[in-house]
């Protein structure tokens, strides 16, 4: 139910990065050999070959888009493809624009996937709670669907409604799509990733298309930055990780946003209140506050039954706790032990893990309860205190020989 | 006792009968006096807590009940220890800890009768506790280390933590007086302000709890009670 | 660009805006209504009350949480919360000296000890409550006429009996509807107006401050003992509208059963949390030594809160896992 479900509202502030058309960072296009003479709807290996020539790099989770392909065509066989245009993270917008300002290559991209891999349904899928737009984002784009996904955030977990619950989908991002189309069309190798750049020190913010490998600093540059940023964060504003130094940090194919900061006053030290929004918040139903305390406090082995190893890390309980506890933060850090330990004793699911030191901790309270048991086979018993009466024997033996040895040895 | 690396050699253990008083006897004795003292306040029964805790939270409510709780647990304890130890000497340790219990439970006798012209009302507030006092002589035992009992050393550890107990039930039962009844002593002081709660156990639970509180914070923060927790772990 | 004033933090970094002092803001305009009340019916003296009892609490935090060396934070406004509820369960007719003193021992001896505002065990103002009822307890509970203006300073003889106190006694006190609505009739400073107390309960719930849920529970419990089981011989919708009106019941269920730090967290243990605390004070004001119960009731139950935490995530973590196994494997 609505109502009810799970998650956070969020302000998107996707304006006004989101109505500019992209922006091109000066940089010189390179080209591939292609062995293949040019077809408008290559087959699939021959798809799979150059987009490994053109180390195209799938935004949507870092893998390359050859892999994933080819993968597609020899076990997933999927049911629908799906262009990542979802963007339900404040303040990032590269995926959406994509979608909304280069349709045609978009388009072009989705129908290459589709009839290489021979599915018919395609699809765009964006997110429907973005409250402070500008432009419209219209119900098809040159005749693809657009679907709208409803929800608070995290909306990843929604995505299993399109085309069917339980049927195989293959999600590839737009930027992924797009230098997919430039390949076949015109034989050009992935040196380009599109960016956000935003965020409240920047002057102009804009989606961006850098070359990849572009040092930070220089990005915020080209954006003007009008404010000095006490914080500058490559990815996203929920999940991406802050940085030190922007002039070192170098932009890659899946770095979707680069946002600067300033925080206008300090994190006040509250302790928890108790409010439990955190665990109204969760979309995984985990207790942050329990987790928190037990990994300030250490307690790394107490976690089995708190089932740290669902956490997905989406960041909604530290956005909603008054107190401004860094809750994620702890619970990665729990998540991360458990999973340390399953890497060490061989376990293949995170419950199967859980399941293990909670059968540990029962074994251990077994063989406390069992002290108490009565020896019912009277003969084994007999036979053990024996053995150790005769071996307590001997070492009072030596211990009274090796006394008088020693009395013997003093002058 | 153990063999100080840092005395000269012709020092040799003391004993009860015939000891000898030289230079190196003078330093160990004060030391382990020092140690003793510590045990005043560091190790007395009611602020570590233990069986006697109880008659002083539940009956230590005014001034004379704070003496006489003092009066009975000295006429319980000291004797006892002194002819326990004097018989440890002659007979095993299990022996002397039953006939250290069954002197303080003689002992009970007179401290009973010297107790009840004093504060007549103390027994209907401590009941069953007054004769679980006895039963702080066998924690006594058994918190020494079997392997050094001298006597004198026994003796004055008892002796030390008995005088810190008499010195924390008159502070505990004074407090209480002035603040639930507004007297000292029986002597009315004038106060107005009232507290009746504070005769209730509960609040010498608070009271008990603050004090330990207060007696950490002085044992962690000055210079000299810090030298005294380093000899005396030398001395153990 | 100038980079020296960059820091590195974890994610996420954005943080919501309503933070722990707006939220407590909440709570205490919810509580102003109450004052506004008492200030009609008993005079200058209740703001002076409430004035000195927030002020004794929040800085007497100040100086513990110095003392203890811990951060000292002067946005925490908890403290004050608690002194402003403390002084609103007692007559108006009160000494400043047991408001201090009721104050004081809710921050020194039950929040301080603990680890501050925020790891307390037991609830602050309820425990403050119970103290002054235990130490004097006729002051606590002999109190003066509404619609009297009481003196800001000096001694005030106080004579009258709440209808909570003819109730134990077996007696029918004899009340106008309206009367007991609006709180004109004798009884503690900010407990009586039921329509004040109302107001602050919607406000709350809209701005999603309160645990609804231990609330609803409460109510629900303590209209139903009432109901089945009255003490007076009358019909029981006046025996509910009686005994709910006449004591802290209302009060207490609003702003002490869902004090968020010492009430469970997760929503089952919410709902037993409540209903134990209704049956609870409903007993205490039947057999119990004083007219009044939320207070000895709600510090009763808050020993019992961990313990509904820890055992629920055991009930979730195994109902999972059975339902992980009942659910049919998806075709991937």
């Amino acid at each position: 139910m609505p109502l009810f479900s799970k998650g956070i509202i969020l302000e998107q502030h996707k304006e006004p990065a989101l109505s500019k058309n992209i922006l091109q960072y000066p940089s010189e296009p390179s080209f591939f050999a292609n062995p293949y003479p040019y077809s408008e709807f290559p087959s699939i290996e021959q798809l799979t070959d150059i987009a490994r020539r053109a180390n195209i790099i799938d935004e949507h989770d870092g893998a390359l888009l050859a892999d994933k392909l080819s993968f597609s065509s020899t076990k997933g066989h999927p049911v629908g493809i799906i262009a990542d245009a979802l963007d339900d993270d404040p303040y990032i917008s590269s995926q959406l624009a994509l979608a909304l300002h280069q349709s045609d290559l978009i388009s072009r991209g989705l129908h290459l996937c589709a009839v290489a891999l021979k599915i018919k349904s395609i699809c765009i899928m964006v997110y429907k709670n973005i409250y402070d737009l500008s432009i419209q984002i219209p119900t098809m784009i040159k005749n693809i669907n657009v679907v709208r996904i409803k929800g608070k955030y995290p909306a990843e977990n929604r995505i299993d409604n399109i085309l069917g619950k339980s049927k195989r989908k293959l999600i590839i991002g737009t930027g992924a799509l797009l230098h997919l189309a430039r390949a076949v069309d015109e034989n050009r190798i992935q040196t380009t990733c599109f960016v956000t750049v935003s965020g409240n020190c920047i002057a102009k913010p804009a989606n961006v298309e850098f070359p990849i490998g572009l040092p930070v600093s220089s990005a915020l540059d080209f954006c003007t930055v009008a404010l000095d940023p006490t914080r500058v964060v490559v990815g996203g504003s929920m999940t991406g990780k802050s940085i030190l130094d922007p002039s070192s940090e170098l932009l890659t194919a899946n770095s979707r946003a680069v946002l600067a900061f300033e925080d206008r006053r300090e994190r006040r030290a509250f302790n928890c209140i108790g409010c439990s929004r955190c665990t109204e918040v969760c979309p995984q139903e985990l207790a942050p506050f329990l987790i928190y305390k037990y990994t300030a406090l250490e307690k790394y082995d107490e976690l089995y039954r708190f089932d740290v190893a669902r956490c997905d890390e989406c960041g909604s309980c530290s956005y909603v706790c008054p107190a401004e506890l860094d809750l994620a933060d702890y619970v990665i850090k729990g998540k991360n032990y458990i999973l340390k330990k399953m890497s060490d004793s061989g376990v293949t699911s995170a419950s199967e893990q859980q399941d293990l030191i909670h059968r540990k901790n029962l074994k251990k309270l077994k063989k406390r309860r069992m002290r108490f048991v009565v020896i019912t086979d009277i003969s084994d018993s007999v036979k053990q205190i024996r053995n150790s009466l005769i071996s307590v024997k001997r070492s009072i033996t030596a211990n009274n020989k090796t006394k008088k040895t020693q009395e013997e040895n003093r002058p | 006792m153990q063999e100080n690396r840092n005395l000269p050699n012709d020092a040799k253990t003391d004993t009860f009968f015939g000891s000898r008083i030289n230079r190196a006897s003078v330093l160990r004795i004060s030391r382990r006096l020092t140690v003793s003292v510590g045990n005043l306040f560091f190790k007395n029964p009611i602020l570590v807590g233990g069986i006697i805790l109880s008659p002083v939270i539940s009956a230590v409510t005014t001034f004379r009940s704070g003496v006489a709780i003092s009066i009975a647990v000295i006429i319980i304890c000291i004797p006892s220890i002194i002819i326990s130890e004097l018989s440890s000497k002659y007979a095993p340790f299990w022996v002397s800890a039953i006939i250290g219990a069954l002197v303080s439970a003689l002992m009970s006798v007179p401290a009973y009768k010297m107790i009840s012209p004093l504060s007549p009302d103390i027994f209907d507030n401590i009941g069953i506790y007054f004769p679980i006092i006895m039963l702080s002589s066998f924690s006594s035992a058994f918190t020494h280390n079997r392997k050094r009992r001298i006597f004198i050393w026994s003796v004055t550890d008892v002796v030390c933590a008995v005088c810190g107990f008499a010195f924390f039930a008159i502070l505990i039962g004074s407090i209480r007086e002035i603040l639930a009844y507004g007297t000292f002593n029986g002597k009315l002081l004038g106060i107005e302000f009232k507290m009746s709660g504070v005769a209730m156990p509960f609040f010498g639970f608070i009271l008990v709890g603050f004090i330990l509180a207060i007696v950490q914070k002085i044992k962690n923060s000055t210079v000299f009670f810090k030298n005294l927790i380093k000899r005396r772990k030398e001395v153990q | 660009m100038n980079t020296s004033r960059i820091q590195k933090k974890a994610p996420p970094h954005i943080r919501t805006s309503r933070t722990a002092p707006i939220i407590l803001l909440d709570v205490i305009i919810s509580i102003l209504p109450l004052y506004f009340m008492a200030y009609i019916y008993y005079g200058l003296r209740v703001i002076v009350l409430g004035a000195i009892g927030a002020l004794t609490c929040f800085l007497l935090n100040l100086i513990a949480s110095a003392l203890s060396s811990q951060k000292v934070n002067i946005y925490n406004i908890a403290p004050i919360v608690t002194g402003l509820l403390i002084p609103l369960a007692l007559p108006a007719a009160i000494d400043y000296s047991i408001v201090i003193c009721a104050c004081a021992f809710s921050i020194l001896v039950v929040e301080m000890p603990f680890g501050g505002c925020g790891f307390n065990f037991f609830n602050p103002a309820a425990a403050g409550i119970a103290f002054a009822a235990f130490c004097w307890p006729t002051s606590v509970f002999t109190y003066t006429e509404p619609l009297v203006k009481l003196p800001v300073f000096g001694k005030i003889v106080a004579s009258s009996y709440s209808p909570a106190y003819y109730l134990k006694l077996g007696a029918v006190p004899k009340l106008d509807l309206v009367d007991l609505l609006t709180g004109e009739f004798v009884g503690p400073m900010g407990t009586s107006c039921v329509f004040a107390l109302i107001a602050g309960f919607i406000f709350l719930l809209v701005r999603k401050v309160i645990n609804w849920r231990t609330v609803l529970s409460y109510f629900v419990a303590v209209i139903a003992m009432f109901a089945l089981f009255p003490r007076i011989h009358s019909d029981s919708i006046s025996s509910v509208l009686l005994e709910l009106c006449s004591g802290s019941v209302i009060f207490g269920g609003i702003f002490m059963v869902s004090e968020p730090v010492t009430a469970p967290k997760r929503n089952i243990p919410k709902y037993i949390y409540g209903f134990l605390i209704g049956i609870f004070t409903v007993l205490f004001r039947y057999y119990g030594g004083f007219e009044q119960g939320v207070a000895f009731a709600v510090l009763i139950l808050n020993i019992f809160s961990p313990l509904l935490d820890l055992y629920s995530e055991k009930v979730i973590y195994y109902s999972r896992r059975v339902r992980i196994a009942r659910k049919p494997k998806s075709s991937e």
